[in-house]
């Protein structure tokens, strides 16, 4: 069973990717974690397969509700290639140039 | 609010400036600082490849990194906190007669210093990493106590303890002056205050040589960017860290079922850039579905770089620099700055408190030894 | 390696019009969009847009859609779909993935990102069951896969969004059991919520989920009223059976693109979160890279167009193909179409956002005066936390007077927010229907003008316009509205007359189900009622079997 599933109460999970819960995020910030990048340093929120584009702004909402922090201040996770699930076997390729326009 | 006042000042939140914190406060020292211009473990730690070895080429890395391991087995409770240690071996492959060679020559001198590793062939590597691809696979060597663990719950579990201890710890701080009078120090100033102090540690990893300079120093480091990627997870494949040094790369599976794994560029400048760049991923991709072919249908999720911070000897330097009293220093450890931050704070800070070591080093691994002119290389680096 | 004159990325409303406007002017242009089909949520937009004639108000979404391709492919736009961009890389080599098999590499003179919104999300215990979706997936199911979702859905949302996609689940067959709202108030057009509470859809406004519950995909959601401080109040707990728990919770700037290609980010809560900024031209900070769209600033399609357009003109420009004197009257031209859609209570917060981006690209602070200008209009804008009653909408210049309405048949316009939006002026042949100066202000009925010809109902995107005609017969009224459900009614039927919030009012028949080439597919319904009914009803109920 997931530790979301709605009958265990109040665990809500946060990031689905890696099953971190509210209250695992939340713990985080009381120990001073307190941007999404250390968030998710401490506990792998936003490491997974969908790279934090869910979690991110569930995220900075819960950071902004404990701290003093503004929203515009919390700022999201730096982007890392690839946007998309490359497949190595795949990513390995020579990579051919895009035949772009040949009159051009 | 900071505070004004403190005998020690360590710049780096990273494992090394943590682990050095932790361990001068459990040996007594008091008004211990920390400064960290990020977050800790923002900068090499977070950005390692978590993998702990003992099979280096030389006396001294082998020392370092065979204490290093007897900490580590004993870390998650000493810190209290589990560091997720996972001792599954590293199996570094020889592709050429040299490097058969030259692992020979490493396993006699790891051996000779109580490292369990050995020289096995082709067929027991393929019985250790069953998805292995042979394929012009001339030996191997394997030591099965050497690991990985996990890099930020290390760097963590050293901040919490030291804190526990007593250290102040202030992150988002950046030092952007070291204040010194008669080749002593003096301060430290950062973007949020001046902080006085007559002991300043070095451990800003890839930034140290800008620390360096700062307290006037030209220390013999420089930054160099080393790229990494990592997969989506997958079920258990192989337990060991898998590494070739001719080939260039390591590859382990971490706990989490992510395969994470990198190599070093031999064109890559010296910089402080740490942008990812196409033909690495390209590159990694090639080389490790040819190693491991099973990895083919496994997908890349991310992509990033880090800075090692090399010495000329590709071993750590250590210790108080001689034309600065109170400057220490614990850098230029060349990509092994995780795996060997237990043994060398601990070091550091005996020779902070006590002005000796438990281990002898400060001929092997202080700055002057490139003055003098005593370089052994280390031969074993990816 | 291989050199594209403009890569445009994301071939939604934005990165086509981009497309087009730069191929216009003779650059060479490389559209690629992830999806296997270009249009981004445009093929998805079964209903008739707002705005004026040059943002193709009252055209249906899909048919923008096409009109936009069949534009692009004219103009010689090469498109390549299911061509993901993997990034934009050091040395600026964008990588892309071909149909998930194949690595291309290409660098490019300009890039136009248009990468579009992403849904945000909401979490609440049991919100990871399968059930609960995104709006946008839910669109996709209903409009695009033509299944439903589920059979009874709870939205989570009364945003424009939310409405819309509430009001497609309900034509596509679904049961709406509810909309949630956590603020005081509905938060889209209140047109768009009309036309679902006419289809008997409740709304909870100042409530949110508390918990969603099923053994293996949603069985139930607890709903529960919210306090003034936004935390649940005890008690007020209520169970709906549902199957599907859909979220409409707000869009933010999909970034990740612009992120990774180096353009600075700044948080802008009016236009959905961290977005890139950019100068009036549309370019970022990092040279060369052009936004529009939803990523610049979550607004809605029509003016996603407009602004891709601009990015397409200010790229043509800085490629050479427009002298500077006719750029400068483009950019006029299209600031003025975009500061349109932008006005009014629902626009301004944007369009002042808009010029903080601006502003901040230079590195200035708005200035505090016009910070508070801007204050007052937000006055202007009346919220309502259900649809307001006759008396209420009497009160506006759309609703014709009791002495007009006994006269003979009149339109009576109950639009009652100033969205951007004028087709009815258009659809009037007798010039009847008056909007002043602005897209945004109200219409107003002039009413000795209208002869009731009812031209103008099908012509409302926001299916505001009924007709009344008090004179049908001696003891009956007759109530003509638009109407969207299939089946359509038969002439005879006997059906429930239905008021504004879909409450059945009286046993009415059915007298004329209007379709007309001109009404998109719009059916327009006329009921005779009893005459007392005139001011209530104004649908029928759905019919809930056979669909």
């Amino acid at each position: 069973m997931s530790k979301d599933q709605g009958k265990n109460g109040d665990r809500k999970i946060i990031c689905r990717c890696e099953e971190i819960t509210e209250e695992e995020i939340r713990e985080a910030i009381r120990e001073g974690y307190t941007t999404i990048k250390a968030i998710k340093r401490r506990t792998r929120a936003g490491m997974g397969l969908c790279q934090g584009r869910t979690c991110s702004s569930l995220i900075q909402e819960i950071i902004a509700e404990m701290t003093e922090k503004k929203k515009e201040e919390i700022l999201p996770d730096t982007v890392r290639p690839p946007l998309y699930p490359v497949e190595l076997s795949i990513l390995g390729q020579e990579g051919e140039e895009r035949d772009v326009f040949s009159e051009y | 609010m900071m505070i004004k006042n403190a005998d020690i000042v360590i710049i780096g939140g990273g494992v090394i400036g943590c682990s050095i914190a932790y361990n001068l406060a459990k040996l007594g020292a008091e008004d211990i600082v920390l400064l960290e211009k990020n977050t800790l473990a923002s900068g090499s730690t977070g950005r390692c490849g978590a993998g702990i070895r003992q099979q280096f080429g030389t006396e001294m890395n082998c020392i370092l990194a065979r204490e290093s391991i007897k900490i580590f087995e004993n870390l998650s409770e000493e810190l209290d906190y589990e560091i997720e240690l996972n001792q599954g071996g590293y199996l570094i492959l020889a592709y050429t007669e040299r490097e058969v060679n030259q692992f020979k020559k490493n396993v006699a001198l790891q051996q000779s210093l109580g490292i369990d590793s050995r020289f096995i062939t082709v067929k027991e590597a393929k019985e250790i990493v069953p998805p292995l691809n042979t394929e012009g696979v001339l030996a191997a060597t394997f030591c099965p106590t050497d690991g990985h663990a996990d890099p930020f719950k290390t760097n963590f579990a050293y901040a919490e303890a030291a804190k526990r201890l007593g250290v102040k710890i202030y992150t988002f701080t950046e030092v952007k002056e070291i204040e010194t009078k008669n080749n002593r120090i003096v301060a430290v100033n950062t973007d949020k205050g001046k902080i006085f102090t007559s002991i300043v540690v070095n451990a800003a990893g890839g930034y140290s040589g800008v620390i360096g300079k700062m307290a006037g120093l030209d220390l013999p480091v420089y930054s160099q960017r080393h790229q990494i990627l990592i997969t989506e997870p997958v079920d258990p494949l192989f337990r060991p860290m898998l590494m070739s040094f001719s080939h260039n790369f390591y590859c382990q599976q971490t706990p989490h079922g992510s395969i994470i794994m990198g190599f070093g560029d031999p064109n890559e400048p010296k910089g402080y850039d740490m942008g990812s760049s196409w033909q690495f991923a390209r590159e990694m991709a090639q080389k490790i579905t040819a190693v491991v072919p099973l990895l083919k249908e496994v997908s890349m999720v991310r992509q990033w770089a880090g800075l090692y911070n090399v010495s000329p000897d590709a071993q750590p330097i250590l210790g108080e620099h001689p034309k600065m009293s109170g400057f220490y220093m614990a850098i230029g450890f060349s990509g092994h700055g995780f795996m060997l931050a237990p043994v060398t704070s601990k070091l550091i800070a005996e020779l902070i408190l006590t002005g000796r070591t438990s281990l002898s080093i400060e001929d092997k691994l202080d700055v002057g030894r490139f003055e003098r002119g005593e370089l052994i290389l280390e031969p074993s680096v990816v | 390696m291989k050199e594209v004159e403009v890569l445009v990325v994301g071939a939604g409303p934005a990165g086509l019009g981009a497309a087009i406007e730069a191929s216009r002017y003779g650059a060479k242009v490389l559209l690629v969009d992830d999806k296997d089909k270009p249009g981004g949520q445009l093929f998805k937009q079964i209903h008739k847009f707002f705005g004026s004639k040059e943002h193709l108000a009252g055209t249906r979404g899909f048919d923008i859609g096409f009109y936009l391709l069949k534009e692009a492919n004219s103009l010689g736009v090469e498109i390549s779909l299911e061509t993901k961009v993997l990034g934009i890389m050091e040395k600026e080599i964008v990588s892309l993935l071909v149909k998930d098999q194949k690595i291309e590499l290409l660098k490019a003179k300009r890039v136009v990102l248009a990468t579009g919104g992403m849904e945000k999300s909401l979490s609440f215990p049991g919100w990871t069951l399968p059930g609960v979706i995104g709006a946008g997936a839910a669109q996709t199911l209903v409009n695009i896969e033509r299944v439903l979702p589920g059979e009874r859905i709870l939205m989570v949302g009364s945003g424009n969004v939310g409405l819309i996609v509430s009001y497609q689940l309900l034509q596509a067959g679904a049961e709406v059991c509810g909309i949630v709202e956590a603020a005081p108030f509905i938060t889209g057009y209140l047109v768009h919520a009309a036309k679902v509470m006419r289809g008997g859809v409740p709304l909870y406004t100042q409530h949110t989920v508390k918990e969603v519950r099923g053994e293996k995909s949603v069985e139930e959601a607890v709903i529960a009223a919210l306090d003034e401080r936004w935390n649940p109040v005890k008690g007020t707990e209520k169970t709906l059976a549902v199957d599907t728990v859909c979220l409409a919770v707000g869009l933010s700037p999909n970034m990740r693109l612009a992120s990774l290609a180096g353009c600075k980010l700044e948080f802008f809560p009016d236009l959905g979160g961290f977005l890139p900024l950019h100068d009036d031209k549309l370019e970022s900070t990092k040279k060369g890279v052009y936004v529009a769209g939803d990523l610049a600033g979550v607004e809605e399609a029509s003016s996603a167009l407009d602004e891709g357009r601009l990015a397409g003109i200010s790229v043509a420009a800085s490629l050479g193909y427009i002298n500077s004197n006719e750029f400068e009257k483009l950019k006029k031209e299209y600031g003025s179409r975009l500061n349109q859609l932008r006005e009014g209570p629902f626009g301004y917060k944007r369009a002042l956002a808009k010029k903080q981006i601006i502003s901040r690209f230079q590195q200035e602070e708005v200035g505090g005066t016009e910070r508070d200008k801007e204050g007052e209009t937000n006055s202007k804008l009346k919220r309502y936390t259900t649809i307001p009653s006759w008396s209420e909408f009497q009160e506006f210049p759309g609703y014709p007077s009791l002495e007009r309405i006994k006269k003979g048949p009149v339109a009576c316009i109950e639009c009652i927010q100033e969205i951007p939006c004028d087709p009815c002026v258009a659809a009037c042949p007798f010039k009847a229907i008056k909007i002043n100066s602005h897209l945004t202000h109200l219409p107003s009925l002039r009413e000795d003008q209208c002869k009731g010809c009812g031209l103008c109902l099908a012509s409302c995107p926001g299916q505001a316009i009924f007709m009344l005609d008090y004179n049908y017969s001696p003891d009956k009224a007759a109530i003509s509205f638009p109407y969207e459900y299939l089946p359509y009614p038969k002439p005879g039927d006997k059906v429930k007359g239905v008021n504004r919030r879909g409450e059945p009012v009286g046993e009415v028949e059915v007298i004329k189900v209007e379709q007309r080439h001109a009404f998109d597919r719009t059916a327009v319904v006329t009921i005779a009622c009893a005459k007392e009914f005139i001011h209530q009803i104004r649908s029928i109920e759905r019919r809930k079997d056979d669909v």
